[in-house]
């Protein structure tokens, strides 16, 4: 047999002796109307391309929520302030999951949770969970929470949203009031962010006053959908 | 030609003759960065690394906390409108509405290609005193969906929801706004408060 017989997946050396090799040269694969985002997947007798699921697939996610209320004295004493500097680890809204029982933190995939106590909170023995800033790494997310005041009186409000570590707001903003002083507007803080670096992301204040820092048991949960890759 | 300048894909034989080629040695493979559980998609000219999973395209109008005046009295007549000066499209096909050619960032509702949705937004009116109230509900077309919302004065203790919300599968295109219902005590003096609060939030499932 002389060389110039010798082909390779049906494609004959040239004359230095080489032969490059694509996907389709390859005998378990057969395209149709190849496009992009197309996949190559396994049909039971050989691979063919389909198109990546354009539906909602969600690998990571990540749930937290209050699921007792705090025993510890002084709390009520400690309030947040306006979110304007680095202080994303202390004075963003925190959610309290108890070390057992349901509303502990519930992640997948890669997503974190950093754990602070803010300063002036008691935690106690019985190693209680605060969260308050979520690692999101390179993608795409839905960011929904809801929350409930704990104010000093009635005089008191917040204004919450989303915020990145840098304190950007990436959705729309929440009055938080006491009972006392009417519920006006959504209270559903709804966020979204596409990144393509790992960054935290918190509930933070645009504005705020003698909203205490105290834990209640219900009326705060944080949730974080990763919904796909980043989009450049 | 002798046998030891053969080479396939790129690789040599080795000295028992045998040419060993990899996934990357594949022409038009490209495997930079993969990591664990991930795949290979077509870009258009080549196979590159990538997740498996599918991504759930979303509208989200919103104005992170920027301001602007509502642009008009609420009336019921009227849809709901955002204020997005940077709104979030990633539902393709999807583009936004302004019935009332009103611009300046303020949308009333987008118009969605043919699939299941998840849909949920909110309203935060301008009102003249206590009596004050706006009920709204989200519109595929002609046809209302979801439960019915309501925004209301501060001093109004009604007890409607204040967020709209509803899911929709339609196997066509469809508008989708939220109308408003009823109006009481709407206030011709309009707020940026709907800039700062009002979002419309639209997941794509399927």
């Amino acid at each position: 047999m002389s060389h110039n017989k010798i082909k390779v997946a049906g494609q004959a050396l040239d004359t230095a002796g080489s032969v490059n090799l694509s996907t389709s040269n390859l005998s378990d694969i057969a395209y149709s109307s190849l496009s992009s985002n197309d996949l190559i997947e396994y049909n039971g007798s050989s691979y063919e391309n389909v198109a990546k699921a354009n539906t909602l697939l969600v690998a990571q996610s990540l749930f937290a929520n209050n699921n007792n209320t705090a025993t510890g004295s002084g709390v009520f004493n400690f309030v947040f302030t306006n979110s304007t500097s680095n202080d994303n680890t202390a004075n963003s809204l925190f959610v309290d999951a108890q070390s057992s029982g349901y509303g502990i933190a519930d992640i997948t995939g890669s997503l974190d949770t950093s754990q602070v106590c803010p300063s002036g909170l008691q935690i106690g023995s019985n190693g209680k969970r605060f969260y308050c800033k979520y690692e999101v790494p390179t993608g795409q997310y839905i960011l929904v929470a809801s929350t409930r005041g704990f104010f000093q009186d009635s005089t008191g409000n917040s204004l919450m949203s989303w915020m990145d570590e840098n304190y950007n707001v990436l959705g729309n903003a929440v009055e938080i009031l006491p009972a006392s002083g009417g519920q006006r507007g959504s209270k559903k803080i709804f966020g979204y962010v596409n990144t393509n670096t790992t960054i935290h992301v918190h509930l933070g204040f645009i504005s705020t006053s003698k909203h205490a820092r105290a834990r209640e048991a219900n009326g705060t949960t944080v949730q974080i959908l990763r919904i796909g890759d980043y989009q450049s | 030609m002798s046998h030891n300048k053969i080479k396939v894909a790129g690789q040599s034989p080795d000295s028992s003759g045998n040419v060993s080629v990899s996934l990357n040695d594949i022409s038009d493979i490209n495997t930079a960065g993969v990591q664990a559980n991930q795949t290979l998609i077509y870009n258009g000219s080549s196979y590159v690394a990538g997740n498996k999973e599918g991504v759930l395209g979303v509208v989200f109008l919103t104005s992170n906390n920027t301001s602007s005046n509502y642009p008009q009295t609420l009336n019921a007549s009227d849809n709901v409108y955002w204020y997005a000066p940077t709104p979030i499209n990633t539902i393709t096909g999807a583009s936004l509405l302004d019935s009332d050619s009103l611009g300046s960032n303020w949308y009333d509702g987008v118009t969605l290609p043919a699939g299941d949705y998840i849909i949920q937004c909110s309203l935060h009116g301008d009102f003249t005193g206590s009596t004050g109230q706006c009920k709204y509900v989200l519109k595929a077309g002609s046809t209302a969906i979801g439960c019915l919302a309501e925004s209301a004065d501060p001093s109004n203790n009604s007890e409607y929801p204040n967020d709209a919300s509803a899911y929709f599968s339609s196997g066509s295109s469809f508008d989708l706004t939220a109308d408003i219902q009823t109006l009481t005590a709407g206030n011709s003096t309009t707020t940026d408060l709907q800039a700062k609060r009002g979002y419309l939030y639209v997941w794509k499932v399927a």
